[in-house]
């Protein structure tokens, strides 16, 4: 018997988790907003259908939707609740990829035997069943492929679920979806392909592979087999070694103070170490990203929005002892001329801690040489960042934390701010 | 500052929506949604629903008539109430039940009601002031408001 894959999707995930906890709010528009109470980050279908994209600040978003209510993220709430779902998703399959906090691809074969009824019926009391316990609608879609169980909970959002298991069946489907429907496929792939005449995903499944790996490389080759009902991305219950990891993200309002700018530096190099632990892992190379503020150079020349530098480290780390002065010494390479509003920093060359290349002339930094072979002697016990975990793992994320992020109390005066969407682990999608 | 606030339709008894003349305030604000009763500063009368004394009462927003040589705002600063120049009202601490607040031409949440002052006039009349505080960088992204009303329970 074929292999069966589900892919289920919470129907606008943010605001259903605030709905779960204050029901007033259904039937309602709903807007949640970002950290900074900027932008729209999730919205309810009633305030899609005034026209709200995500993204679009606030006040663009009051412009369109007057009567509509906006509500301050919480990720530890919504990831409660996603938790909550992926339990219900182990209970009915042996094999369950927590893809994002809102997604979930499964495996399909236990789920007859599961409610005793057929597919079609099961996908409806699965639906049923996390409405009830978790009280989030989501949609459904089960098929050969996790490409096809995506694009079907995808199309028949919200609160549908959709089998396709025969052939006729996925390829009357396809005939109706347009080709930028399908994960993988985005807006500049979607021009490639509509210049050769594939608008359509059958379109899309009936061409040569050929051309498809010319336009798409080999991303477009596994696109068109699995779109084929031929399965090819498998279920991943256990993520994969990262490439890259990054924190950053907005700095909570444009600035060119230096103090501000470098204690966001330090907050984040703190979050990108927490990271890194949490994974395991060490890093030998980083990469450092500052956006600025758009701004007219006298004479009407635009400068560059944003700056980048990288460098490779003495050895491949985790601690602050390395990780600090080398993204200081990226930050003083950036010219703080534009106000500053976003910030993102990248670790990469990854390898597990302990099995990473040892260094022939380990990293010597500043202080004094008993100290310096007292720290690399006792095998990182004597760290302050274990110290640093120690405590904040008592007494609460950021309770110790370097005290040149006291430039941004504000920020830290805010709970919300200490709990992120990356902070959420164990999705296989980021 | 709070422009106005929106009542969850359960926080009123049949008995409040006859005596204090609210049927005119209710508002639906989707075919779907649920009635809420909406109190902005805007209208008239001018008006705020407040617990205080152990009852849900409506009084008056601010002070209107200046014969009863009340504030005529219909805000009160935490710092001025804390320094002890209201204390010659004898200000009550109240607490409005509202679910949604409206400042800066934005409706947001509030998660558990707002704090509020009631001052007595001569004749024994209830005035309410939303207690107001300066706004964390959240709310005045929000908002564009530098002061924001005093949340029970946990700041947004």
């Amino acid at each position: 018997m074929r292999r069966l894959i589900g892919h289920l999707d919470a129907d606008c995930f943010y605001v259903s988790c605030e709905r779960v906890r204050q029901s007033s709010l259904r039937g309602k528009a709903v807007g949640v907003l970002g950290n900074q109470g900027a932008c729209v980050i999730a919205k309810s279908y009633e305030m899609k259908a005034a026209g709200v994209k995500t993204g679009v600040p606030i006040w663009e978003a009051v412009d369109l939707c007057p009567n509509g209510i906006f509500i301050k993220r919480d990720f530890r709430w919504y990831e409660v609740l996603s938790r909550m779902m992926f339990e219900i998703m182990q209970s009915v399959s042996p094999q369950v990829e927590y893809y994002s906090i809102d997604e979930f691809f499964f495996d399909c074969s236990m789920l007859t035997q599961v409610f005793r009824t057929d597919l079609e019926e099961c996908a409806h009391l699965l639906q049923e069943r996390i409405m009830k316990e978790v009280g989030v609608p989501v949609s459904l879609g089960i098929s050969r492929t996790k490409l096809l169980a995506k694009l079907a909970s995808d199309a028949e959002k919200p609160f549908g679920y959709k089998v396709l298991l025969s052939d006729d069946q996925i390829r009357e489907y396809l005939a109706k979806q347009p080709v930028e429907e399908l994960w993988g496929i985005g807006r500049q792939n979607t021009k490639k392909l509509h210049q050769y005449g594939i608008r359509t995903c059958l379109q899309l499944a009936e061409s040569p592979p050929k051309l498809i790996r010319k336009l798409l490389t080999i991303v477009g080759e596994r696109i068109l087999h699995e779109i084929n009902g031929c399965s090819v991305l498998p279920i991943i219950t256990e993520r994969a070694m990262h490439k890259n990891v990054a924190r950053g993200g907005s700095i909570g309002g444009a600035s060119r103070d230096p103090k501000k700018v470098y204690a966001w530096l330090v907050r984040n190099i703190e979050r990108l170490i927490e990271a890194l632990d949490t994974y395991s892992y060490v890093c030998g190379k980083i990469s450092f990203i500052l956006s600025f503020a758009r701004e007219r150079f006298r004479g009407g020349r635009e400068g560059p929005s944003w700056f980048q530098a990288k460098t490779t480290l003495p050895q491949q780390t985790a601690s602050s002892k390395i990780l600090l002065p080398a993204f200081e010494m990226l930050l003083y390479q950036a010219r703080l001329d534009r106000p500053v509003t976003h910030m993102h920093l990248i670790a990469s060359d990854l390898a597990m801690n302990g099995r990473e290349q040892l260094p022939l002339f380990p990293f010597q930094g500043e202080g004094s040489a008993t100290a310096r072979e007292a720290f690399w002697n006792s095998g990182g016990s004597l760290d302050h960042d274990a110290l640093k975990k120690i405590i904040n793992t008592k007494f609460g994320r950021f309770a110790l934390r370097n005290a040149e992020t006291l430039q941004l109390k504000e920020m830290y005066h805010d709970s919300a701010h200490s709990y992120d969407i990356c902070d959420i682990y164990g999705k296989s999608c980021f | 500052m709070c422009q106005g606030v929106s009542i969850d339709w359960r926080e009123f008894l049949d008995w409040h929506i006859e005596r204090y003349r609210l049927a005119w305030r209710s508002l639906t604000r989707m075919e779907q949604a649920e009635r809420e009763y909406l109190f902005l500063y805007k209208q008239h009368p001018r008006e705020l629903p407040v617990w205080c004394d152990g009852e849900l009462i409506i009084a008056e927003w601010g002070a209107k008539n200046r014969a009863t040589r009340l504030p005529s705002s219909g805000w009160c600063p935490q710092e001025v109430l804390e320094s002890g120049v209201w204390g010659e009202w004898r200000p009550l601490l109240g607490e409005i039940p509202a679910m949604y607040a409206y400042d800066g031409n934005v409706w947001f949440q509030v998660p558990k009601g707002i704090r509020a002052v009631v001052l007595c006039d001569q004749k024994n009349g209830k005035h309410v002031y939303v207690l107001t505080q300066p706004s964390t960088h959240y709310y005045e992204v929000m908002t564009r408001q530098d002061r924001m009303p005093v949340f029970i329970g946990e700041q947004i």
